[in-house]
């Protein structure tokens, strides 16, 4: 359906008539009531007046809109001028407007009119100046302690000449000039410059007038300097204390909503303390494992076969419980780590083999090391030593590596935990 | 089934129905169209709202709390007296009163609303007021914005036809809203706002200016020497439209300080925030794609635009001049009636219609297409200022190799970055694996008239569809919850009517005696001690008259010509 079966109107170039149409058809098409039918009328709509603004009354012809960016231009040309050229006085515009009560604007006109004569002073104008507030430009931007403070920027604003258009122009506009430089000076990167933030940019637009008097601007600048002025959108230039404004009441108690949404928990690198649990857990259970198997084999109770079977038990539990969909041995489970692969997916099956062998290889020789070392003097004290010594040389090793461990690197694993 | 109309605002309230053909305004307990938005706490059980808790404000500020609507959308709590609660909980105080009063007035009961909220609330603001609603047990049949009902009220006030360029400056919220009316049509093109730029925040500028210009530490005052001080000042503020310059006496820091408030001062003072009523204009006129030159009226709402310099200032930007023909404190309220009018679908309103538009960009966020590991650029679905009810659909791709899910966060806002929009919530869907950019999703965004948020994802491989309606606000209260507040806000009662009268001039005489001094004081608390006699012997003939004498001997002291 064309835009103008949906309006039920021959295709037009009279506005009006368009608008007529669509307020007929929007009065049995209630946005309340049927958001569907209102959505395609309104799009019909919004088509049928495009095409009668260009000229194109077969809306067939499936013309692209014209691009905002040109629109805006064209937009900021008008305003430019009707803010900058103050015709004589609220004349021509106000008089289609009927039923208007004619008594209330005299009461205003009064101080209106006491402003307007001052700002329409003819062409040979003085220069204005703009020393005092290029003067703080400068300073700031010579300090770089300083510069990328807003609220040391915002000092630019306690002057009421920036109420006046031409001086805002004006001043925007020099301004702008000893940004751009400095901005230029920051991306040869000479040590002492860093690259203006976008709140600072965003605010000085704002007070500057930049982005409204582009085409103006252009006449001095390039368009890929001002470019980044349409990265600037919906930078907050100024941002109010929680709680500011309230009259009275007792204490105020802050409880911020987002610290309630990002408890959608990030994800970080497991801390030593939870590794530690988690490892002392799957040894203490690897360990009860082994005893158990020597048990029911009936084998006689040596340290060897109890720390060669106690690890044997912790390679094939991490491993197969890290294969699971918990992804976590029952130590990592407990203290609520689990095992993933750099990108933070699931591990594939490969890595997580590699990764028990290598812990597994680990393990074995800090056991036997252990038991060389300690044969002699602790033999009484049973497997657990070995199994100490090797726990220590995995958490002394931990922090070094930004919270990895030999198997870590070695299969491309991570070991991380949620927290708030 | 009579609907109220509720204008929620910062400083004041008020509210209207719809009846025989026009909008009809509701006088409070005192007689009055407004009521201020200010909450307090008397004893442990008794609440208290408008007028009486503005006075006590001032006597007694840590038991009555005000400008609580900026806190709106937000978790924090602000205690009274004994308690702590968070800004719905006080907005529903508010609400409460007003239903009271229009059911005392119309003699019905009242259950279902409609409330306006500032054009440029977001949708964690809209959430609370809606919460506020039911909290005060009024069901919120649709929220409106503030400039659109302001246009509603002109609308069919003045019969215009054209642009209107609707400029709204309340106590604590500015918006602007560019408005088209035709053949009963009231089209929205675009609205833009401030949420932080009201008539608090130039008075606010007036105590830090004054505080600074005496040499008097913030730190040092009492929160009651503080109230005084914003109590004689926004006198000051509002007499300063009038032919005399002000001058402001008050008792600071063991000093006495005679100052005289001058244009020129106020003006040095409000320059920066006038400097930020620029901007919304200049956006929503670049939203809605309209030439000045095509404007047919400037319309001013809100009490703030009373304000010389601000129509000053407006009236350089259009260079014309703004007119107000309606009293800008209540067209809110009006637009607010005819909309209840509209929803009840009132047969002399069949011929009109509103449109309204969504103020700020929805979407989702995405990777980096040529460097997937860069995330969290804001992809908009529905732009700002579009038309609602609306729905956009975008297909997305995966960006890594047997990737099995995807993961989409719901945003407002209007950065590049989702990092600094307003995050509304997640919506996660299983996709098959596959090699990236092998699976696609597609995504549609509805936003229906009362900022319902519907997102779709559907699995295009499979056909799997998921859904999320974003209703409650993430950290907004539960079933569970919101059942435990009623019962502790239900606990907390109104006083009966005949009382709030005494409890009103009472709590104003309280007042009146903080604010003077010497002699006037003497002869207030004078009379205030003769009332307190009168009351306590209740005799009811004997205190109606009290009450008219003790009313006209406060009135000659308390200028407040804004009040009506």
């Amino acid at each position: 359906m064309t835009c103008w079966e949906v309006l039920e109107l021959e295709a037009t170039e009279d506005f009006r008539a368009i608008k007529r149409a669509y307020a007929k058809k929007l009065k049995i098409t209630r946005p309340d009531d049927d958001s569907k039918a209102f959505e395609i009328l309104h799009n019909a709509y919004k088509e049928a007046l495009r095409c009668a603004e260009y000229g194109i009354a077969d809306a067939n012809n499936d013309d692209e809109p014209l691009e905002f960016g040109g629109n805006l231009d064209v937009v900021a040309e008008q305003l430019t001028e009707a803010l900058v050229s103050f015709p004589e006085g609220p004349t021509q515009h106000q008089e289609p407007v009927t039923g208007v009560n004619p008594v209330e604007p005299i009461v205003i006109s009064a101080q209106v009119s006491g402003e307007l004569p001052e700002v329409q002073e003819e062409p040979t104008r003085e220069p204005i100046d703009t020393s005092g507030p290029l003067d703080t430009v400068r300073n700031l931007l010579t300090s770089s302690m300083n510069v990328h403070k807003l609220e040391l920027w915002r000092k630019l604003e306690q002057d009421d000449r920036w109420l006046d258009e031409d001086f805002r122009l004006a001043c925007g506009r020099d301004i702008l000039r000893l940004i751009l430089d400095y901005q230029k000076l920051a991306t040869e990167k000479k040590r002492r410059y860093r690259r203006l933030n976008k709140s600072v940019l965003a605010y000085l637009d704002q007070l500057g007038g930049w982005r409204l008097y582009f085409d103006d601007l252009l006449d001095e600048f390039d368009y890929e300097e001002l470019e980044f002025l349409y990265e600037l959108d919906g930078e907050q230039t100024s941002q109010q204390a929680d709680g500011y404004g309230i009259k009275g009441g007792g204490n105020f108690q802050r409880r911020t909503k987002e610290a309630a949404q990002n408890s959608a928990m990030k994800t970080y690198n497991a801390d030593l303390s939870s590794r530690g649990f988690a490892f002392g857990i799957d040894c203490v259970i690897a360990l009860g494992l082994g005893v158990l198997v020597e048990t029911l084999l009936g084998l006689d109770y040596t340290l060897e076969a109890a720390g060669n079977l106690t690890i044997v038990a912790y390679v094939l539990m991490t491993c197969s419980m890290e294969l699971s969909r918990f992804q976590a041995s029952l130590g990592k489970l407990i203290t609520g780590c689990r095992v993933t692969d750099n990108g933070l997916q699931r591990a594939r099956v490969y890595n997580v083999l590699m990764r028990g062998l290598v812990t597994g290889l680990i393990l074995w020789f800090a056991w036997a090391v252990g038991l060389v070392v300690f044969d002699q003097y602790l033999f009484k004290a049973g497997g657990v030593w070995p199994l100490v010594i090797s726990v220590g040389i995995l958490l002394l090793y931990l922090p070094a590596t930004g919270y990895k461990t030999l198997q870590d690197i070695f299969t491309n694993t991570l070991v991380v935990e949620e927290r708030t | 089934m009579t609907i109220l109309g509720i204008d929620l605002g910062t400083t004041n309230s008020a509210c209207g129905v719809w009846r025989d053909g026009a909008e009809t305004l509701i006088p409070n307990s005192q007689g009055n169209f407004l009521t201020p938005s200010v909450v307090g706490v008397d004893g442990k059980t008794n609440i208290l709202v408008g007028k009486t808790a503005a006075n006590r404000l001032v006597t007694n500020p840590e038991n009555n709390v005000a400008v609580f609507k900026r806190l709106m959308g937000t978790d924090h709590r602000v205690g009274l007296g004994k308690e702590k609660f968070t800004a719905t909980e006080l907005s529903s105080f508010v609400l409460r009163s007003l239903k009271n009063d229009a059911e005392a007035f119309l003699g019905e009961e009242i259950s279902e609303a409609v409330i306006s909220v500032p054009a440029y609330f977001n949708d964690n603001q809209r959430h609370a007021t809606k919460l506020a609603g039911e909290l005060a047990g009024l069901k919120v049949q649709r929220l409106i914005n503030e400039p659109t009902a302001a246009a509603m009220a002109y609308g069919l006030h003045e019969k215009g036809e054209g642009i209107f360029v609707v400029l709204d400056m309340g106590g604590g919220t500015f918006d602007v809203s560019v408005i088209e009316y035709f053949d009963g049509v009231m089209e929205v093109h675009a609205s833009a706002g401030d949420n932080f730029l009201g008539g608090e925040d130039f008075l606010e500028a007036m105590v830090v200016a004054f505080l600074d210009e005496h040499k008097i530490e913030r730190e040092a005052l009492s929160k009651q020497d503080m109230q005084r001080l914003y109590e004689v000042l926004e006198q000051a503020k509002r007499a300063l439209s009038g032919p005399q310059p002000p001058c402001v006496e008050i008792e600071l820091a063991e000093n006495n300080i005679s100052y005289e408030v001058s244009a020129g001062w106020f003006s040095r003072i409000v320059t920066p925030l006038l400097l930020r009523v620029r901007n919304p204009i200049e956006q929503a006129i670049r939203d809605a794609d309209i030439q000045v030159t095509k404007i047919e009226e400037v319309l001013l709402v809100g009490g703030a635009t009373r304000m010389a310099m601000f129509r000053n200032t407006v009236g350089r930007l259009f260079s014309r001049i703004p007119s107000s023909t309606l009293d800008p404190d209540l067209v809110v309220a009006m637009g607010a009636a005819v909309q209840a009018g509209l929803k009840e679908k009132d047969q002399s309103l069949d011929d009109i219609v509103l449109t309204d538009v969504c103020p700020y960009s929805l979407g989702t966020d995405i990777a980096d297409a040529e460097d997937p590991t860069k995330i969290g650029f804001f992809l908009p679905l529905i732009e700002r200022n579009t038309t609602v009810p609306t729905s956009h659909v975008e297909t997305l791709y995966t960006v890594q190799d047997n990737q099995t899910a995807v993961q989409l966060g719901i945003y407002q806002g209007e950065n590049r970055l989702v990092a600094k929009n307003v995050f509304l919530g997640a919506i996660d869907a299983k996709v098959p694996k596959n090699k990236a950019g092998r699976e696609s999703v597609d995504v549609r965004f509805s936003y229906d008239m009362n900022g319902l948020l519907e997102v779709d994802v559907k699995v295009n491989s499979n056909g799997k569809t998921y859904k999320k309606v974003i209703e409650q606000s993430p950290g907004s209260l539960t079933g569970k919850e919101l059942e435990k507040s009623h019962k502790r806000l239900a606990a907390l009662k109104f006083h009966p009517r005949e009382v709030e009268k005494n409890l009103e001039l009472l709590s104003r005489g309280e007042r009146l005696y903080l604010l003077h001094l010497g002699g006037t004081r003497t002869v207030i608390g004078k009379q205030l001690a003769a009332f307190e006699n009168v009351l306590d012997r209740q005799n009811q003939r004997e205190i109606d008259r009290a009450q008219q004498d003790f009313s006209m001997f406060l009135d000659q002291f308390d200028q407040e010509p804004l009040l009506p």
